[in-house]
């Protein structure tokens, strides 16, 4: 019965129309940032006062966002936390800069170093080999720079506290050489070391003078205390990089429910 | 053939054409199985070049889940993408020559020659 068939027809394409409708609109996974799912074109709620900051990184300035978002948010600037444990990953690049996108981002701050020491170049090369750095630079840093820049997004690079293993940490420095250097050459790219904000005395598990713990006891993470005090560096920095005389942190961020993301047993009270 | 006919035919083909293809994305079979976490990815990597020992357990922002082990002597970065057509967007971007997908996850490597290992052991395919 071609009517029949027809009828039935038409409401299986109906409700398979109807389906994919549902599923374009569904709401996107909830964030604790301004920003958008990848699928939602819809603009960014970031007021059009406030500066954009993406902090982007591996899982130490992963344990940072949220302080920033805390010290920064919602008076002082939108914060979005990107995950891009590596910068040589090119999969991490085009996430970073689609991130950026959606939050039109004024800065976008990095930090990795821990992964980033085992890239290897499109030629097969290694950190401290003939050429590396060549390589790392023409493949790595300035196509992520130059895509940012025409956005007219900065792009600062932190070098990441200072590691336990002397070894790990000797690579670590080499990279921080590649990016300073990079930095020093590139209008639109900035550099700083965070070793500078936790005493920039080599690695410390404990403030020099209040014995506040500032690292997890695996040498490698922060503990609130050592958050705490890369935030404060970060929002100078961020200031200087957007020309502002100051960005005014929301009062008590020091305090806030960011700092229960740091299990005792890693970071346990200091002795 | 008759009106009727001809509209019946062309019915039959858009309901059975979208019902193949989808609703947008790569989501078909040919994009691979879907997992829920970077730890089922994990595991179907036990066989391959030492398996993939999760340095930590996933980290979440608003795009994916992710973790990160070293397979044989380089990296791999396992990531499930809270919006499936955000692997098709890494894909279209290319550059990446270690990469291999499923429908809503990938895994990340900087050594060209595993990726048809872990496309292999994971059901998902290499992308670049």
């Amino acid at each position: 019965m071609p009517a029949r068939r027809l009828v039935r027809t038409v409401l299986v394409a109906a409700f398979v129309l109807a389906s994919c409708a549902e599923s374009d609109i569904a709401a996107p996974p909830p964030t604790s940032s301004p920003a958008s799912s990848p699928a939602d074109d819809s603009p960014p709620t970031t007021p059009a006062t406030l500066p954009s900051v993406v902090v982007a990184g591996d899982s130490i300035i992963h344990d940072v966002a949220p302080a920033v978002e805390a010290a920064l948010e919602p008076a002082a600037a939108a914060v979005l936390s990107v995950l891009s444990p590596s910068l040589g990953d090119p999969a991490n690049r085009e996430t970073l800069l689609r991130s950026a996108a959606r939050a039109r981002a004024d800065v976008v701050v990095v930090m990795v170093g821990v992964w980033e020491r085992f890239h290897t170049t499109e030629a097969g090369l290694q950190i401290g080999d003939a050429g590396f750095v060549e390589a790392y630079t023409s493949e790595v840093l300035e196509p992520l720079a130059a895509a940012l820049d025409r956005d007219g997004r900065r792009l600062l690079i932190l070098g990441p506290p200072v590691l336990k293993v002397p070894e790990d940490q000797a690579v670590v420095a080499e990279l921080e050489a590649i990016w300073s250097a990079y930095a020093a050459a590139t209008a639109t790219v900035h550099f700083v070391d965070s070793d500078r904000w936790l005493g920039d005395a080599g690695y410390a598990e404990l403030a020099p003078v209040s014995g506040e713990r500032l690292r997890r006891l695996d040498g490698l993470h922060l503990c609130a205390a050592g958050a705490a005090r890369i935030t404060e560096g970060l929002i100078s920095e961020v200031a200087a990089v957007l020309g502002t005389a100051g960005v005014t942190p929301s009062t008590d961020w020091e305090r806030g429910s960011w700092t229960g993301r740091f299990p005792e047993d890693e970071c346990p009270p200091s002795p | 053939m008759s009106l009727r006919s001809a509209v019946t035919q062309l019915a039959l083909v858009s309901g059975v054409t979208l019902a193949a293809v989808g609703c947008g994305g790569d989501e078909s079979p040919a994009a691979g199985p879907r997992y829920d976490s970077v730890a089922e990815i994990a595991e179907r990597l036990d066989g391959v070049s030492g398996g993939c020992d999760l340095e930590y357990e996933g980290l979440e922002d608003g795009e994916r889940e992710l973790s990160i082990c070293t397979l044989g002597d380089g990296l791999a970065e396992l990531s499930v993408w809270k919006d499936p057509g955000a692997v098709d967007a890494l894909v279209a971007a290319g550059g990446a020559s270690g990469l291999v997908r499923g429908a809503n996850w990938t895994v990340s490597l900087d050594d060209a020659d595993l990726a048809a290992d872990v496309a292999e052991a994971t059901g998902g395919r290499v992308a670049g």
